[in-house]
Protein backbone atom coordinates (compact mmCIF):
# COMPACT_ATOMS: atom_id res chain seq x y z
CA UNK A 1 0.00 0.00 0.00
CA UNK A 2 2.86 2.20 1.12
CA UNK A 3 5.01 1.34 -2.16
CA UNK A 4 1.98 2.21 -4.18
CA UNK A 5 1.13 5.92 -2.38
CA UNK A 6 4.55 6.83 -3.03
CA UNK A 7 4.12 5.28 -6.50
CA UNK A 8 0.92 7.30 -7.44
CA UNK A 9 2.41 10.49 -5.91
CA UNK A 10 5.32 10.45 -8.27
CA UNK A 11 2.57 9.99 -11.40
CA UNK A 12 0.53 12.52 -9.86
CA UNK A 13 2.94 15.03 -10.09
CA UNK A 14 3.77 14.42 -13.33
CA UNK A 15 0.17 14.63 -14.39
CA UNK A 16 0.14 18.02 -12.36
CA UNK A 17 2.66 19.18 -14.79
CA UNK A 18 0.68 18.78 -17.60
CA UNK A 19 -2.17 20.06 -16.50
CA UNK A 20 -0.29 23.52 -15.90
CA UNK A 21 0.90 23.16 -18.96
CA UNK A 22 -2.71 23.32 -19.87
CA UNK A 23 -3.71 25.77 -17.85
CA UNK A 24 -1.08 27.99 -18.37
CA UNK A 25 -2.51 28.39 -22.33
CA UNK A 26 -5.86 28.16 -21.16
CA UNK A 27 -5.78 31.01 -18.58
CA UNK A 28 -4.45 33.67 -20.85
CA UNK A 29 -6.37 32.21 -24.54
CA UNK A 30 -9.49 30.40 -22.79
CA UNK A 31 -8.33 28.20 -25.32
CA UNK A 32 -8.14 23.99 -24.59
CA UNK A 33 -4.84 22.68 -26.58
CA UNK A 34 -5.60 19.55 -27.44
CA UNK A 35 -2.37 19.98 -29.39
CA UNK A 36 -0.25 19.74 -25.88
CA UNK A 37 -0.12 15.92 -25.98
CA UNK A 38 1.67 16.77 -29.45
CA UNK A 39 4.88 18.62 -27.85
CA UNK A 40 4.98 16.11 -25.34
CA UNK A 41 5.10 13.46 -28.25
CA UNK A 42 7.74 15.54 -30.14
CA UNK A 43 10.38 15.95 -27.23
CA UNK A 44 10.04 12.18 -26.67
CA UNK A 45 10.74 11.32 -30.86
CA UNK A 46 13.62 14.13 -30.03
CA UNK A 47 14.96 11.26 -27.47
CA UNK A 48 14.81 8.91 -29.71
CA UNK A 49 16.42 10.82 -32.77
CA UNK A 50 19.34 12.13 -30.85
CA UNK A 51 19.68 9.07 -28.91
CA UNK A 52 23.46 8.65 -30.31
CA UNK A 53 24.37 11.68 -29.46
CA UNK A 54 25.94 12.98 -25.77
CA UNK A 55 22.92 12.85 -22.37
CA UNK A 56 23.14 16.80 -22.40
CA UNK A 57 22.91 17.45 -25.84
CA UNK A 58 19.51 15.07 -26.36
CA UNK A 59 17.70 16.70 -23.44
CA UNK A 60 18.35 20.25 -24.30
CA UNK A 61 17.56 19.58 -28.10
CA UNK A 62 14.53 18.20 -26.40
CA UNK A 63 13.62 21.12 -24.98
CA UNK A 64 14.16 23.00 -27.79
CA UNK A 65 11.95 21.16 -29.56
CA UNK A 66 9.34 21.39 -27.60
CA UNK A 67 9.75 25.54 -26.82
CA UNK A 68 9.85 26.09 -30.58
CA UNK A 69 7.07 23.64 -31.28
CA UNK A 70 5.26 25.40 -29.17
CA UNK A 71 5.83 29.06 -30.25
CA UNK A 72 5.03 27.52 -33.48
CA UNK A 73 1.65 26.29 -33.05
CA UNK A 74 0.50 29.28 -31.40
CA UNK A 75 1.93 31.72 -34.54
CA UNK A 76 0.78 29.49 -36.87
CA UNK A 77 -2.38 27.90 -35.78
CA UNK A 78 -4.52 29.64 -33.20
CA UNK A 79 -2.87 33.62 -33.30
CA UNK A 80 -4.71 33.99 -36.48
CA UNK A 81 -7.72 32.43 -34.77
CA UNK A 82 -7.90 35.17 -31.99
CA UNK A 83 -10.94 36.29 -31.39
CA UNK A 84 -12.86 33.54 -32.73
CA UNK A 85 -15.60 31.76 -31.32
CA UNK A 86 -14.19 29.13 -28.88
CA UNK A 87 -15.40 26.06 -30.86
CA UNK A 88 -13.62 27.03 -34.20
CA UNK A 89 -10.21 27.68 -31.76
CA UNK A 90 -10.83 23.94 -30.05
CA UNK A 91 -11.28 22.24 -33.72
CA UNK A 92 -7.91 24.28 -34.71
CA UNK A 93 -6.49 22.14 -32.07
CA UNK A 94 -7.67 19.19 -32.87
CA UNK A 95 -6.71 19.65 -36.04
CA UNK A 96 -3.14 20.74 -35.26
CA UNK A 97 -3.12 17.64 -33.15
CA UNK A 98 -4.43 15.11 -35.74
CA UNK A 99 -1.57 16.89 -38.33
CA UNK A 100 1.13 16.54 -36.18
CA UNK A 101 0.01 12.54 -35.03
CA UNK A 102 -0.16 11.68 -39.20
CA UNK A 103 3.33 13.06 -39.36
CA UNK A 104 5.15 10.91 -36.32
CA UNK A 105 2.88 8.05 -38.38
CA UNK A 106 4.65 9.31 -41.41
CA UNK A 107 8.13 10.04 -40.11
CA UNK A 108 8.62 7.18 -37.55
CA UNK A 109 5.96 4.76 -38.87
CA UNK A 110 3.37 2.93 -36.10
CA UNK A 111 5.55 0.86 -34.79
CA UNK A 112 7.25 2.51 -31.55
CA UNK A 113 10.34 3.53 -31.02
CA UNK A 114 12.64 3.20 -28.04
CA UNK A 115 13.69 6.24 -26.08
CA UNK A 116 15.76 4.59 -23.16
CA UNK A 117 18.58 7.49 -22.71
CA UNK A 118 17.42 8.05 -19.04
CA UNK A 119 16.61 4.12 -18.41
CA UNK A 120 18.87 3.73 -15.54
CA UNK A 121 16.71 6.19 -14.03
CA UNK A 122 14.37 2.98 -13.29
CA UNK A 123 16.81 1.55 -10.83
CA UNK A 124 15.99 1.34 -7.11
CA UNK A 125 17.68 4.57 -5.68
CA UNK A 126 17.31 2.82 -1.81
CA UNK A 127 14.74 0.35 -0.48
CA UNK A 128 13.36 -0.03 3.21
CA UNK A 129 12.15 -3.57 3.53
CA UNK A 130 9.69 -4.17 0.92
CA UNK A 131 9.52 -0.51 0.11
CA UNK A 132 11.58 0.46 -3.09
CA UNK A 133 12.04 4.24 -4.00
CA UNK A 134 13.54 4.60 -7.68
CA UNK A 135 15.45 7.40 -9.16
CA UNK A 136 12.48 8.38 -11.28
CA UNK A 137 10.49 8.64 -8.89
CA UNK A 138 12.56 11.02 -6.92
CA UNK A 139 12.91 12.73 -10.19
CA UNK A 140 9.60 13.46 -10.79
CA UNK A 141 8.78 14.42 -6.97
CA UNK A 142 11.63 16.82 -7.50
CA UNK A 143 10.63 18.35 -11.09
CA UNK A 144 7.12 18.46 -9.51
CA UNK A 145 7.88 20.47 -6.88
CA UNK A 146 10.73 22.11 -8.53
CA UNK A 147 9.08 23.28 -11.47
CA UNK A 148 5.55 24.15 -9.89
CA UNK A 149 7.33 26.37 -7.67
CA UNK A 150 9.06 27.76 -10.13
CA UNK A 151 6.05 28.35 -12.14
CA UNK A 152 4.24 29.86 -9.29
CA UNK A 153 7.10 32.26 -8.64
CA UNK A 154 7.35 33.59 -12.13
CA UNK A 155 3.80 34.01 -11.81
CA UNK A 156 3.99 35.96 -8.50
CA UNK A 157 7.31 37.67 -8.56
CA UNK A 158 7.77 39.08 -11.98
CA UNK A 159 6.68 41.58 -14.58
CA UNK A 160 5.44 39.10 -17.23
CA UNK A 161 3.93 36.95 -14.40
CA UNK A 162 1.67 39.58 -12.86
CA UNK A 163 0.61 40.67 -16.47
CA UNK A 164 -0.19 36.69 -17.13
CA UNK A 165 -1.97 36.90 -14.19
CA UNK A 166 -3.81 39.97 -14.96
CA UNK A 167 -4.88 39.03 -18.53
CA UNK A 168 -6.25 35.42 -17.23
CA UNK A 169 -8.73 37.40 -15.19
CA UNK A 170 -9.55 40.32 -18.22
CA UNK A 171 -8.07 39.68 -21.32
CA UNK A 172 -9.37 42.59 -22.81
CA UNK A 173 -8.51 44.94 -19.14
CA UNK A 174 -5.13 44.17 -19.31
CA UNK A 175 -4.75 44.80 -22.91
CA UNK A 176 -6.38 48.02 -22.26
CA UNK A 177 -3.20 49.00 -19.86
CA UNK A 178 -0.84 48.16 -22.43
CA UNK A 179 -0.10 44.67 -21.79
CA UNK A 180 1.08 43.10 -24.63
CA UNK A 181 -1.22 40.18 -25.39
CA UNK A 182 1.67 38.47 -27.99
CA UNK A 183 4.05 38.50 -25.36
CA UNK A 184 1.98 37.06 -22.84
CA UNK A 185 0.49 34.70 -24.77
CA UNK A 186 4.22 33.67 -26.30
CA UNK A 187 5.56 33.43 -23.18
CA UNK A 188 2.66 30.60 -21.97
CA UNK A 189 2.84 28.70 -24.60
CA UNK A 190 7.01 28.70 -23.84
CA UNK A 191 6.66 27.85 -20.69
CA UNK A 192 4.08 25.39 -21.43
CA UNK A 193 6.70 24.02 -23.69
CA UNK A 194 9.09 23.47 -21.33
CA UNK A 195 7.08 21.72 -18.92
CA UNK A 196 5.99 19.32 -21.94
CA UNK A 197 9.98 18.65 -22.73
CA UNK A 198 10.07 17.64 -18.89
CA UNK A 199 7.11 15.08 -19.06
CA UNK A 200 9.00 13.78 -22.37
CA UNK A 201 11.91 13.15 -20.02
CA UNK A 202 10.39 11.51 -17.09
CA UNK A 203 7.39 9.61 -19.16
CA UNK A 204 10.39 8.33 -21.23
CA UNK A 205 11.75 6.55 -18.12
CA UNK A 206 8.43 4.63 -17.46
CA UNK A 207 7.36 3.82 -20.99
CA UNK A 208 10.52 4.29 -23.45
CA UNK A 209 8.59 3.00 -26.60
CA UNK A 210 7.35 6.34 -27.88
CA UNK A 211 4.46 6.00 -30.30
CA UNK A 212 2.84 8.84 -32.15
CA UNK A 213 -0.05 8.59 -29.82
CA UNK A 214 2.57 8.74 -26.58
CA UNK A 215 1.91 12.36 -25.48
CA UNK A 216 -2.18 12.07 -25.83
CA UNK A 217 -3.23 9.77 -23.63
CA UNK A 218 -1.73 11.75 -20.33
CA UNK A 219 -2.69 14.73 -22.06
CA UNK A 220 -6.25 14.08 -21.71
CA UNK A 221 -6.16 12.58 -18.79
CA UNK A 222 -4.83 16.15 -17.24
CA UNK A 223 -6.92 18.22 -18.97
CA UNK A 224 -9.70 15.70 -17.32
CA UNK A 225 -7.63 16.45 -14.14
CA UNK A 226 -7.36 20.16 -14.85
CA UNK A 227 -11.37 20.60 -15.24
CA UNK A 228 -12.02 18.61 -12.43
CA UNK A 229 -10.21 20.41 -10.13
CA UNK A 230 -11.12 24.23 -12.03
CA UNK A 231 -8.80 24.76 -15.12
CA UNK A 232 -9.44 28.66 -14.74
CA UNK A 233 -7.09 29.07 -11.85
CA UNK A 234 -3.72 27.38 -11.62
CA UNK A 235 -3.75 26.13 -8.22
CA UNK A 236 -6.79 24.35 -8.64
CA UNK A 237 -5.73 22.89 -12.14
CA UNK A 238 -2.14 21.20 -10.92
CA UNK A 239 -4.21 20.23 -7.85
CA UNK A 240 -6.57 18.53 -9.84
CA UNK A 241 -4.34 17.36 -12.10
CA UNK A 242 -2.65 15.60 -9.22
CA UNK A 243 -5.56 14.33 -7.71
CA UNK A 244 -6.57 12.54 -11.27
CA UNK A 245 -2.45 11.24 -11.30
CA UNK A 246 -2.39 9.69 -8.24
CA UNK A 247 -6.13 8.10 -8.44
CA UNK A 248 -5.75 6.91 -11.79
CA UNK A 249 -1.71 5.25 -10.32
CA UNK A 250 -3.37 3.84 -7.11
CA UNK A 251 -6.01 1.99 -8.71
CA UNK A 252 -4.11 0.78 -11.53
CA UNK A 253 -1.66 -0.35 -8.43
CA UNK A 254 -4.08 -1.87 -5.65
CA UNK A 255 -7.35 -3.04 -7.89
CA UNK A 256 -7.34 -6.56 -7.91
CA UNK A 257 -5.92 -8.05 -11.33
CA UNK A 258 -9.76 -8.84 -12.80
CA UNK A 259 -10.54 -5.41 -12.47
CA UNK A 260 -6.68 -3.57 -12.61
CA UNK A 261 -7.65 -2.57 -16.33
CA UNK A 262 -10.99 -0.80 -15.38
CA UNK A 263 -8.84 1.64 -13.24
CA UNK A 264 -9.22 4.60 -16.12
CA UNK A 265 -12.71 3.59 -16.31
CA UNK A 266 -13.19 4.27 -12.49
CA UNK A 267 -11.24 7.60 -11.98
CA UNK A 268 -13.45 8.70 -14.93
CA UNK A 269 -16.68 7.53 -12.72
CA UNK A 270 -15.30 9.53 -9.39
CA UNK A 271 -14.71 12.58 -12.27
CA UNK A 272 -18.46 12.45 -13.43
CA UNK A 273 -20.31 12.09 -10.30
CA UNK A 274 -17.64 15.22 -8.76
CA UNK A 275 -18.65 17.46 -11.94
CA UNK A 276 -22.43 16.06 -11.66
CA UNK A 277 -22.31 17.57 -7.55
CA UNK A 278 -19.36 20.70 -8.47
CA UNK A 279 -19.69 21.51 -11.87
CA UNK A 280 -17.47 24.34 -11.63
CA UNK A 281 -14.65 21.84 -10.55
CA UNK A 282 -13.61 20.35 -7.07
CA UNK A 283 -11.66 22.65 -5.88
CA UNK A 284 -13.44 25.91 -7.40
CA UNK A 285 -14.56 28.16 -5.02
CA UNK A 286 -18.03 27.72 -3.48
CA UNK A 287 -20.92 29.19 -5.85
CA UNK A 288 -18.64 29.56 -8.95
CA UNK A 289 -21.00 28.99 -11.95
CA UNK A 290 -20.05 26.48 -14.41
CA UNK A 291 -20.39 29.06 -17.25
CA UNK A 292 -17.67 29.87 -19.62
CA UNK A 293 -16.40 26.02 -18.50
CA UNK A 294 -15.33 23.96 -21.04
CA UNK B 1 -4.45 77.52 -29.50
CA UNK B 2 -3.01 75.03 -29.07
CA UNK B 3 -3.16 72.13 -31.81
CA UNK B 4 -5.99 69.28 -31.01
CA UNK B 5 -4.16 66.19 -29.07
CA UNK B 6 -7.04 64.11 -30.09
CA UNK B 7 -9.03 64.68 -33.07
CA UNK B 8 -11.67 62.45 -34.43
CA UNK B 9 -12.71 63.09 -38.11
CA UNK B 10 -16.05 61.58 -39.35
CA UNK B 11 -15.48 58.58 -37.23
CA UNK B 12 -17.24 55.68 -38.33
CA UNK B 13 -17.59 52.36 -36.40
CA UNK B 14 -19.14 49.62 -35.47
CA UNK B 15 -19.52 45.72 -34.68
CA UNK B 16 -20.41 43.75 -37.28
CA UNK B 17 -22.50 45.05 -40.25
CA UNK B 18 -23.89 47.39 -37.24
CA UNK B 19 -22.61 50.65 -37.21
CA UNK B 20 -22.91 52.23 -33.69
CA UNK B 21 -21.05 55.15 -34.34
CA UNK B 22 -22.18 57.68 -37.61
CA UNK B 23 -19.28 60.26 -38.39
CA UNK B 24 -18.42 61.63 -35.06
CA UNK B 25 -15.86 64.40 -35.30
CA UNK B 26 -14.34 66.51 -32.39
CA UNK B 27 -10.79 67.76 -30.75
CA UNK B 28 -9.98 67.61 -27.73
CA UNK B 29 -6.25 70.08 -26.94
CA UNK B 30 -3.83 69.99 -24.13
CA UNK B 31 -5.26 70.29 -21.19
CA UNK B 32 -9.21 70.33 -21.94
CA UNK B 33 -11.92 68.31 -20.74
CA UNK B 34 -14.25 67.59 -23.34
CA UNK B 35 -17.48 65.84 -22.31
CA UNK B 36 -19.70 63.32 -24.52
CA UNK B 37 -23.26 62.59 -22.84
CA UNK B 38 -26.06 60.83 -24.56
CA UNK B 39 -28.65 58.24 -23.31
CA UNK B 40 -27.81 54.42 -23.34
CA UNK B 41 -26.53 52.90 -26.61
CA UNK B 42 -26.28 56.42 -28.13
CA UNK B 43 -22.35 55.09 -29.16
CA UNK B 44 -20.54 56.87 -26.19
CA UNK B 45 -18.81 53.73 -25.28
CA UNK B 46 -18.22 52.94 -29.00
CA UNK B 47 -16.45 55.91 -29.50
CA UNK B 48 -13.86 55.43 -26.79
CA UNK B 49 -13.37 51.39 -27.87
CA UNK B 50 -12.51 52.63 -31.24
CA UNK B 51 -10.16 55.83 -29.98
CA UNK B 52 -8.78 52.64 -28.13
CA UNK B 53 -8.59 50.17 -31.28
CA UNK B 54 -11.09 47.83 -29.46
CA UNK B 55 -13.67 48.67 -31.90
CA UNK B 56 -12.48 48.74 -35.50
CA UNK B 57 -13.22 51.73 -37.77
CA UNK B 58 -15.79 51.38 -40.57
CA UNK B 59 -14.30 54.87 -41.90
CA UNK B 60 -12.87 58.44 -40.81
CA UNK B 61 -9.65 59.07 -38.52
CA UNK B 62 -8.33 59.38 -35.21
CA UNK B 63 -5.05 61.64 -34.64
CA UNK B 64 -3.05 61.10 -31.73
CA UNK B 65 -0.94 64.56 -31.65
CA UNK B 66 -1.85 64.87 -35.45
CA UNK B 67 -0.74 61.13 -36.07
CA UNK B 68 -3.35 58.77 -37.76
CA UNK B 69 -3.72 56.14 -35.08
CA UNK B 70 -4.90 53.38 -38.23
CA UNK B 71 -3.68 50.09 -37.60
CA UNK B 72 -2.62 50.49 -33.80
CA UNK B 73 -3.52 47.50 -31.41
CA UNK B 74 -4.71 48.59 -27.70
CA UNK B 75 -1.62 48.31 -26.49
CA UNK B 76 0.29 50.44 -28.31
CA UNK B 77 -2.23 52.98 -28.38
CA UNK B 78 -2.04 53.09 -24.85
CA UNK B 79 1.79 53.22 -25.16
CA UNK B 80 1.69 56.24 -27.57
CA UNK B 81 -0.30 58.09 -24.78
CA UNK B 82 -3.42 57.17 -24.86
CA UNK B 83 -5.48 55.76 -21.67
CA UNK B 84 -8.53 54.99 -20.94
CA UNK B 85 -10.32 54.02 -17.83
CA UNK B 86 -13.07 51.34 -18.92
CA UNK B 87 -16.60 51.91 -17.33
CA UNK B 88 -16.77 49.52 -14.64
CA UNK B 89 -13.02 49.76 -13.96
CA UNK B 90 -11.92 46.62 -14.27
CA UNK B 91 -9.97 46.27 -11.14
CA UNK B 92 -8.46 43.10 -11.16
CA UNK B 93 -9.99 42.38 -7.92
CA UNK B 94 -7.89 39.03 -7.12
CA UNK B 95 -4.87 41.55 -7.31
CA UNK B 96 -3.28 43.89 -4.66
CA UNK B 97 -3.76 47.13 -5.19
CA UNK B 98 -0.06 47.97 -5.73
CA UNK B 99 -0.02 44.97 -8.51
CA UNK B 100 -2.88 46.61 -10.12
CA UNK B 101 -1.00 50.11 -10.23
CA UNK B 102 2.32 47.96 -11.52
CA UNK B 103 -0.03 46.79 -14.32
CA UNK B 104 -0.05 50.75 -15.39
CA UNK B 105 2.95 51.19 -15.90
CA UNK B 106 2.42 48.12 -18.92
CA UNK B 107 1.67 50.74 -21.07
CA UNK B 108 4.18 53.51 -20.14
CA UNK B 109 6.79 54.22 -23.17
CA UNK B 110 9.35 55.11 -20.41
CA UNK B 111 10.27 55.26 -16.64
CA UNK B 112 11.03 58.51 -16.73
CA UNK B 113 9.55 60.27 -14.12
CA UNK B 114 7.90 57.87 -12.48
CA UNK B 115 9.18 58.08 -8.75
CA UNK B 116 7.66 62.06 -9.35
CA UNK B 117 4.54 61.24 -10.93
CA UNK B 118 4.00 58.50 -8.89
CA UNK B 119 4.48 60.56 -5.44
CA UNK B 120 1.68 63.01 -7.65
CA UNK B 121 -0.89 60.05 -7.77
CA UNK B 122 -0.57 59.32 -4.34
CA UNK B 123 -1.07 63.20 -3.06
CA UNK B 124 -4.38 63.01 -5.95
CA UNK B 125 -5.68 59.70 -4.53
CA UNK B 126 -4.27 58.79 -0.59
CA UNK B 127 -6.32 55.60 -0.54
CA UNK B 128 -3.99 53.61 -3.08
CA UNK B 129 -0.52 54.42 -1.36
CA UNK B 130 -2.90 53.87 2.27
CA UNK B 131 -3.88 50.23 0.94
CA UNK B 132 -1.50 49.12 -1.50
CA UNK B 133 -1.33 46.13 0.61
CA UNK B 134 -5.04 45.14 0.20
CA UNK B 135 -6.61 42.83 -2.30
CA UNK B 136 -8.64 45.48 -5.00
CA UNK B 137 -11.89 43.81 -4.84
CA UNK B 138 -12.03 44.49 -1.10
CA UNK B 139 -12.20 48.32 -2.30
CA UNK B 140 -15.30 50.22 -2.11
CA UNK B 141 -16.52 51.81 -5.08
CA UNK B 142 -15.28 54.89 -4.69
CA UNK B 143 -11.82 53.63 -3.89
CA UNK B 144 -11.89 51.61 -6.78
CA UNK B 145 -12.88 54.27 -9.06
CA UNK B 146 -9.47 56.25 -7.75
CA UNK B 147 -7.64 53.40 -8.38
CA UNK B 148 -8.62 52.84 -11.69
CA UNK B 149 -7.62 56.63 -12.44
CA UNK B 150 -4.34 56.24 -10.66
CA UNK B 151 -3.58 53.36 -12.72
CA UNK B 152 -4.11 54.84 -16.38
CA UNK B 153 -2.26 57.62 -14.86
CA UNK B 154 1.14 55.99 -14.49
CA UNK B 155 0.85 55.06 -18.11
CA UNK B 156 1.96 59.11 -18.33
CA UNK B 157 -0.73 59.53 -20.90
CA UNK B 158 -0.97 62.69 -22.84
CA UNK B 159 -5.04 61.81 -23.56
CA UNK B 160 -7.31 60.10 -20.87
CA UNK B 161 -10.22 58.75 -21.43
CA UNK B 162 -13.17 57.97 -19.28
CA UNK B 163 -16.01 55.83 -19.42
CA UNK B 164 -18.35 56.94 -16.87
CA UNK B 165 -16.32 57.30 -13.60
CA UNK B 166 -19.17 58.31 -11.82
CA UNK B 167 -21.51 55.83 -12.27
CA UNK B 168 -22.51 54.18 -8.66
CA UNK B 169 -20.32 56.62 -6.59
CA UNK B 170 -21.84 58.66 -4.06
CA UNK B 171 -21.97 62.89 -4.54
CA UNK B 172 -19.04 62.71 -2.40
CA UNK B 173 -17.20 60.72 -3.79
CA UNK B 174 -17.33 62.24 -7.49
CA UNK B 175 -16.58 65.36 -6.04
CA UNK B 176 -12.88 63.48 -4.87
CA UNK B 177 -12.78 62.23 -8.60
CA UNK B 178 -13.89 65.56 -10.20
CA UNK B 179 -11.15 67.48 -7.94
CA UNK B 180 -8.80 64.68 -9.79
CA UNK B 181 -9.59 65.25 -13.19
CA UNK B 182 -9.06 69.33 -12.35
CA UNK B 183 -6.00 68.50 -11.26
CA UNK B 184 -5.05 66.06 -14.05
CA UNK B 185 -5.86 68.51 -16.83
CA UNK B 186 -3.73 71.49 -15.34
CA UNK B 187 -0.75 68.83 -15.79
CA UNK B 188 -2.04 69.55 -19.85
CA UNK B 189 -3.73 66.29 -20.25
CA UNK B 190 -6.22 66.29 -22.46
CA UNK B 191 -9.38 64.67 -20.88
CA UNK B 192 -12.03 62.93 -23.14
CA UNK B 193 -15.62 62.43 -20.55
CA UNK B 194 -18.17 60.20 -21.43
CA UNK B 195 -21.09 60.51 -18.41
CA UNK B 196 -24.22 59.74 -18.14
CA UNK B 197 -25.24 63.03 -15.43
CA UNK B 198 -25.51 65.01 -17.98
CA UNK B 199 -25.55 67.95 -15.94
CA UNK B 200 -22.02 67.73 -13.72
CA UNK B 201 -20.00 66.83 -17.05
CA UNK B 202 -21.75 69.68 -19.17
CA UNK B 203 -20.55 72.13 -15.78
CA UNK B 204 -17.57 70.49 -15.87
CA UNK B 205 -16.40 70.48 -19.33
CA UNK B 206 -14.90 73.23 -21.55
CA UNK B 207 -17.67 71.67 -23.97
CA UNK B 208 -19.92 69.01 -23.73
CA UNK B 209 -21.17 66.99 -27.02
CA UNK B 210 -24.71 65.34 -26.72
CA UNK B 211 -24.57 61.83 -28.64
CA UNK B 212 -27.72 60.35 -30.34
CA UNK B 213 -28.27 57.13 -31.93
CA UNK B 214 -24.44 57.47 -32.96
CA UNK B 215 -24.25 60.89 -33.93
CA UNK B 216 -23.36 64.32 -32.87
CA UNK B 217 -26.66 66.39 -32.23
CA UNK B 218 -25.85 69.65 -30.13
CA UNK B 219 -22.64 71.00 -28.17
CA UNK B 220 -22.95 72.45 -24.90
CA UNK B 221 -20.77 74.94 -22.89
CA UNK B 222 -20.92 75.34 -19.07
CA UNK B 223 -23.51 77.95 -19.09
CA UNK B 224 -25.93 75.18 -20.20
CA UNK B 225 -25.50 73.43 -17.70
CA UNK B 226 -28.59 75.30 -15.14
CA UNK B 227 -30.76 75.98 -18.48
CA UNK B 228 -32.99 73.40 -17.63
CA UNK B 229 -34.65 73.63 -21.08
CA UNK B 230 -31.62 73.18 -23.26
CA UNK B 231 -30.80 70.39 -21.25
CA UNK B 232 -34.25 68.30 -22.01
CA UNK B 233 -33.52 69.61 -25.78
CA UNK B 234 -29.78 68.39 -25.82
CA UNK B 235 -31.51 64.31 -24.57
CA UNK B 236 -34.47 64.88 -26.45
CA UNK B 237 -32.32 66.18 -29.50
Amino acid sequence: MLQAIIDSIAVGALYALVAVGLALVFGVMRLINFAYGELITAGAYSLYVTRHLPLVASIVICFVVCVVMALVIERIAFRPLRGAPPATTMIATFAVAFALEALWLIAFTPQGQTADLLSSLNQAAFHIGNLYLRWVTIAELVAGVVLLGGTALILERTTIGLQMRAAAADFRAARLLGVRANRVIRFAFALSGVLAAVVSLLLTVQQPLVTPTFGFEVTILALVGAVFGGIDRLLTATAGGFLIGFISSFLGDELPASLSSFSTSFTFAVVILVLLVRPAGLLAPLGQSSVDRV
Amino acid sequence: MPEPLLELREVRAGYGPVEVVRGISLTVRPGEVVGLIGPNGAGKTTTLLTIMGVVPRIAGEVLLGGRSTGGWSPERTVREGIALVPEGRHIFTGLTVQENLRLGLAGRADRNGLDEELAWIHTLFPVVDEFRDRIAGALSGGQQQQLAIARALLAAPRVLLLDEPSLGLAPSVIKTVLGALSEIRERGVAILLVEQRAQIVTEFADRTHVLNNGEMRMTLTPADAHDTNRMIAAYLS
